[in-house]
């Protein structure tokens, strides 16, 4: 007779490693996209780069925004006033950021676990 | 290269080469009887007429081969979109549509350059407040890659 028998074990701590993993990840991204979106605004009186920050709202869900009403009219531009597109290309370079930090956290919670 | 402008270039050129829309966007300077076509880039005049369009550059990103000396493509974001003074959106919409119309797919050869055809990456509706009045927006993030023309 043949036999297969598979055992898998250590399926919580993958689990685990893959959600502390995947929660840096994205905490990593936001703060790259705060401090990038700081590096490209246009810059008249500080207020508008000064009050971007990212804040945790679940464990792996993290929102980026600024403090001023403004703020959207500076990235997309008005009527009168050219667009800086600051925040629209943060948020275009973190993407593929992104992608790659959860590969790389998938690949480094299965190594913690085999370890 | 730097690659914005001429894209940018190439998206004003489309749409101004496009009757429809230059009907849509063709008004009287203010103060003469001279046609003026309300299709701007970046900004619009301060004394422009409504409705009116602009096509802006949002983002731009290099898609590079190793070596990084050697580029394969470029990848940018505009933002095109009409304004209106109107307090609804119902004259901006035939505007927004076309827009869409004439640019989705819209591509070609440009200073040695191959603009693939854009595409919408999402639709975009805004307002602007102006002391008591208040204009509305409509139209579209418009994506496309250039590369280097055959």
């Amino acid at each position: 007779m043949l036999k297969t028998v598979v055992d898998v074990k250590g399926l919580q701590k993958l689990e685990q490693a893959i959600q502390e993993k995947l929660a840096l990840a994205v905490e990593n991204t936001a703060e790259q996209m705060v401090s990038e979106a700081k590096a490209r605004v246009r810059v008249r009186t500080g207020a508008l780069r000064d009050s971007y920050e990212a804040v945790q709202l679940g464990p792996m869900h993290w929102e980026v925004h600024d403090g001023v009403p403004y703020g959207v009219h500076v990235n997309y531009g008005t009527r009168h006033m050219a667009a800086d597109g600051h925040f629209s290309q943060a948020f275009e370079n973190a993407k593929p950021v992104l992608e790659h930090r959860v590969a790389r956290a998938m690949i480094e919670a299965g190594e913690e676990v085999e370890r | 290269m730097n690659e914005i402008e001429v894209v940018k270039e190439f998206a004003y050129e489309t749409l101004r080469a496009d009757a429809t829309l230059a009907g849509l966007l063709t008004r009287p300077r203010p103060g003469t009887e001279t046609d003026v076509l309300n299709l701007y880039r970046d900004r619009a005049l301060t004394n422009a007429t409504y409705p009116l369009v602009i096509v802006r550059q949002l983002t731009a990103s290099d898609v590079n081969a190793l070596p990084v000396t050697a580029r394969i493509q470029t990848e940018l974001m505009l933002l095109v979109e009409a304004y209106g003074d109107q307090p609804n959106t119902l004259l901006l919409r035939p505007v927004a549509d076309r827009l869409d119309s004439v640019l989705i797919g819209a591509g070609g050869d440009v200073d040695g350059l191959h603009v693939h055809g854009f595409y919408r990456e999402r639709p975009t509706f805004g307002e602007e407040v102006d002391g008591a009045k208040t204009y509305y927006r409509l139209g579209g993030e418009y994506r496309t890659t250039v590369s280097r023309a055959e």
